[in-house]
């Protein structure tokens, strides 16, 4: 079985087949869902594995060592997203107030027309 | 001069925001001095030699805070005017204090708009929406101008004016 298996993934022909078979849709749909199916269950075994578990909590532990030594990145992203964040804020008041000073004078300059 | 000449409603809230900050800066200062100095001004201990300074203090802390309320704005916006073209209200909203000649202002100029200003009880400030500068009366006795200055955000005010501009159409 080994050995037919090695042949076939070594000949050009079969491979040209597979990916003739996959380009169509009914073929390329059921794949998806067999890809799809296994994937969920692979994931699920992964999320229940203990060794997993144990690997994450591991390499969590240290990114966050690295964030605590090295805080400097973190706490300059955190404030270019506060300074961005308040520039905005602040060119909307401008912006705001530069309209209705416009406004407030469209106003004057009409209640004066008409009186 | 190709100047914008900044109108009622961005003075009025830099105004606003400069009240706010003084309110801030005067209850702060005095409750700051009341802990320091352990005053309850319902509670003063008699003043019965002249070195009593605590006592004393208590007994006219009442009078001091209105008093500050009173003096330490026109003294604010002199100094921030003279130091900095603008108080910290009009940062916030980006606009400056210049000479009509668009030199800087000093300290005479200052002092006679701030006193206009509390003269006039800042009534003057109606003319802005009808005036060719959009000059408030204090700004023609001191002969000065309001200007947008919107430093390195220039681009992104104008953008924002655009949307809001046609947000509201």
């Amino acid at each position: 079985m080994e050995q037919v298996l090695v042949a076939l993934t070594a000949s050009r022909d079969v491979e040209q087949l597979v990916i003739h078979l996959l380009r169509q849709p009914e073929v390329n749909g059921t794949v998806d869902e067999i890809v799809d199916r296994q994937l969920e269950r692979v994931l699920q075994a992964l999320r229940e594995n203990e060794a997993v578990r144990d690997l994450v909590r591991e390499q969590v532990d240290i990114y966050l060592k690295h964030l605590t030594e090295h805080p400097e990145p973190v706490r300059q992203l955190i404030q270019d997203q506060s300074r961005g964040m308040l520039h905005d804020i602040q060119a909307t008041v401008r912006a705001r107030a530069f309209v209705a000073d416009e406004a407030v004078d469209a106003w004057i300059g009409r209640v004066l027309r008409r009186s | 001069m190709n100047r914008r000449y900044a109108g009622l409603a961005s003075r009025g809230i830099g105004r606003a925001l400069d009240m706010v900050l003084l309110a801030f800066l005067i209850t702060g200062a005095s409750w700051l001095v009341q802990q320091f100095f352990g005053i309850d001004p319902e509670h003063c201990s008699p003043d019965t030699q002249w070195w009593h300074l605590r006592a004393r203090l208590c007994r006219y802390f009442p009078y001091v805070v209105p008093l500050a309320g009173v003096t330490i704005p026109p003294l604010y916006r002199v100094l921030f005017f003279v130091v900095a073209g603008q108080t910290p209200g009009m940062g916030v909203m980006g606009l400056r204090l210049l000479r009509e000649d668009g030199r800087r202002v000093r300290l005479r100029q200052a002092l006679k708009r701030v006193a206009t200003f509390y003269v006039t009880l800042g009534l003057g400030s109606f003319l802005i929406p009808v005036t060719a500068r959009r000059r408030a009366l204090h700004d023609t006795v001191a002969g000065t101008v309001v200007v947008y200055d919107w430093g390195d955000h220039e681009v992104e005010v104008r953008r924002a004016i655009e949307q809001a501009r046609s947000a509201d159409a």
